[in-house]
């Protein structure tokens, strides 16, 4: 199981869930940023580095070895309300899963990179908080989706599902089904290669003591425990990632952050979706 | 006074890009220069493959072949003379113009640049110390020296669990010029006629050393191959059994006697 590589034959999926609900508000611990702002940065900063590594050369177009999707919950911008929906650019915010090299086209802006430095990074997704946390029904939605992905990729390494949060779920149960019921409903939907992945990062404003990719829940407050069971197992690519950026991580360690802080998010995502694109078999 | 044997070199280079891939994704390269006795220089072959995952390796390793053989190339595979190679190669690199389509490929290219494992081999047929080879590699490329059937030396000395995904190489980047310079490996061995050196490509050189430790008389295997189309199903059948699915790329340059009448070039 997981040991598919990401190839244009083969592309993988990878999902942003975001929190946006008003606690996204806070100031992080350690940095000028809120919440809200460290996550988008974070998503941002994946997938720039996704782009990247599907570019081969300055005058040919991306290869397609990703299909992406961003998705927030509490907040929607778009509907002015509250409620879950895809956080894609405006160009494609009728859709959810899209390929990388569409979403490299239309980024919402790119960064300025200052007088007569090269232009900065763009940006494709934008903070946002308000309302409540309902995780249920971001669960419902991403599900619905990834199980049509999973569908048209049946070779595919299993999509990866990366889920930030700082809060407690406010819609569970949901369809009388808790959060940890949606969760696993995700995490069955499979490819050849494995069940989907679900990673969780917990954000803590505060300077609470961190937890990264572990091994049990003991000693973890709420909502702590219940993320670490929803989590998966780290598959050995990430192990492998892990290991490559000098990250610890045992025998069982799942892919959940407790109370990170935005350095320590950075690190959790690219462990969970930066991956060696490996054109082995072509279409 | 003994005369030696006129002696030549029979050279031949199939390839193969990844299954199902146009040839033009073909990211391995080779190249082969006759030696030039008036200037001293002896035949020189060279295997390169370039990271599939590495920018533009396609032209990275273009570059590395047409200098490595052409006359701007080390003028021995010595370690200063490599890394002085290296050097004015990242310095050509560098300032070659491009018009970037978008800045994912600007960054890529400064940020990780491009790199690809070498093997590079000079054959001294005319030497006064008799005929050999003396050859240097950064990576998984492999060289084999087969002598009556039987292999007698290889460079690198890396063993069939010792592939991987990232191997040292030749990279665009000048802040890998002091790691390139000290893993370098060099080997060199006397040459006899009928001796053949077979520089390959990891693919290859993997499903060799596993062959050969199973007792598969593997050598004799693509000795016999004389054609790209054989060489083509040849490898299609050892990717069902297990080859990795890769670039394959093969060197055969074999010791005869005499001159050489046909120099065949397979693509």
């Amino acid at each position: 199981m997981y040991s598919q590589t990401f190839s244009r034959q083969n592309p993988g999926c990878i999902i942003f869930l975001v929190d946006r609900s008003d606690s996204m508000r806070a100031s992080w611990g350690g940095s000028n940023l809120t919440l809200a702002q460290g996550a988008a940065q974070a998503i941002n900063k994946m997938l720039f580095e996704l782009c990247v590594k599907s570019t081969k050369v300055h005058d040919a177009p991306m290869y397609l070895y990703f299909y992406v999707g961003i998705y927030g919950y509490g907040l929607c911008p778009r509907r002015s309300g509250e409620g879950v929906e895809s956080a894609l650019p405006v160009a494609l915010a009728d859709r959810f899963i899209v390929p990388l090299p569409e979403l490299a086209d239309h980024p919402l802006r790119v960064q300025d990179g200052g007088p007569g430095a090269r232009p900065g990074l763009p940006v494709w997704y934008e903070p946002a908080h308000g309302y409540s946390t309902p995780a249920c029904a971001a669960f419902e939605m991403v599900g619905s989706h990834v199980k049509e992905w999973v569908a048209a990729f049946p070779s595919s390494f299993p999509p990866i599902v990366c889920h930030m949060t700082d809060g407690l779920v406010t819609d569970s149960p949901y369809k009388d089904v808790d959060l940890a019921g949606w969760a696993r409903r995700l995490t069955q939907i499979s490819t050849d290669h494995g069940t989907t992945l679900l990673l969780n990062a917990f954000l803590s404003p505060s300077d609470a003591t961190m937890t990264l990719f572990p091994d049990n829940a003991r000693g973890l407050p709420a909502p702590g425990p219940g993320l670490f069971e929803m989590s998966s197992p780290l598959p050995e690519p990430m192990v492998h990632n892990a290991a490559a950026a000098d990250i610890p991580v045992g025998s069982g360690a799942r892919g959940f952050v407790f109370n990170a802080d935005f350095a320590t998010l950075v690190k959790f995502l690219a462990v969970g979706t930066q991956f060696n694109v490996h054109d082995e078999t072509y279409a | 006074m003994r005369l030696m044997p006129e002696l030549s070199l029979q050279t031949v280079v199939f390839h193969e890009p990844k299954p199902g891939a146009p040839d033009s994704e073909w990211e391995d390269g080779a190249g082969y220069r006759a030696a030039d006795p008036g200037l001293g220089r002896p035949d020189r072959l060279v295997v390169l493959d370039g990271a599939t995952t590495a920018y533009d390796a396609v032209h990275w390793v273009a570059q590395l072949v047409g200098s490595f053989v052409g006359p701007d190339g080390p003028a021995a595979l010595t370690r200063d003379d490599l890394d002085g190679w290296f050097g004015r190669m990242q310095e050509r690199w560098a300032a070659q113009p491009r018009e970037f389509h978008n800045i994912y490929a600007e960054h890529k290219l400064q940020a990780e640049g491009s790199f690809a494992t070498f093997l590079g081999c000079d054959v001294h047929l005319l030497d006064r110390e008799g005929p050999h080879w003396r050859g240097a590699a950064l990576g998984d490329a492999v060289l084999f020296h087969i002598q009556g059937g039987q292999l007698v030396a290889q460079l690198p000395t890396i063993t069939a669990d010792g592939f991987g995904y990232n191997p040292d190489g030749v990279f665009t980047r000048p802040s890998e010029r002091d790691r390139m310079r000290s893993r370098l490996a060099f080997e060199g061995h006397r040459l006899q006629v009928g001796d053949v050196l077979y520089l390959v490509t990891d693919a290859l050189a993997h499903w060799l050393l596993c062959a050969a430790a199973t007792g598969t008389d593997c050598w004799q295997e693509v000795a016999e191959i004389q054609h790209p189309r054989a060489f083509r199903r040849w490898v299609a059948e050892q990717r069902d059994n297990g080859m990795k699915h890769d670039d394959v790329t093969m060197l055969r340059a074999e010791v005869a006697a005499g001159d050489v009448e046909v120099l065949v070039l397979c693509r």
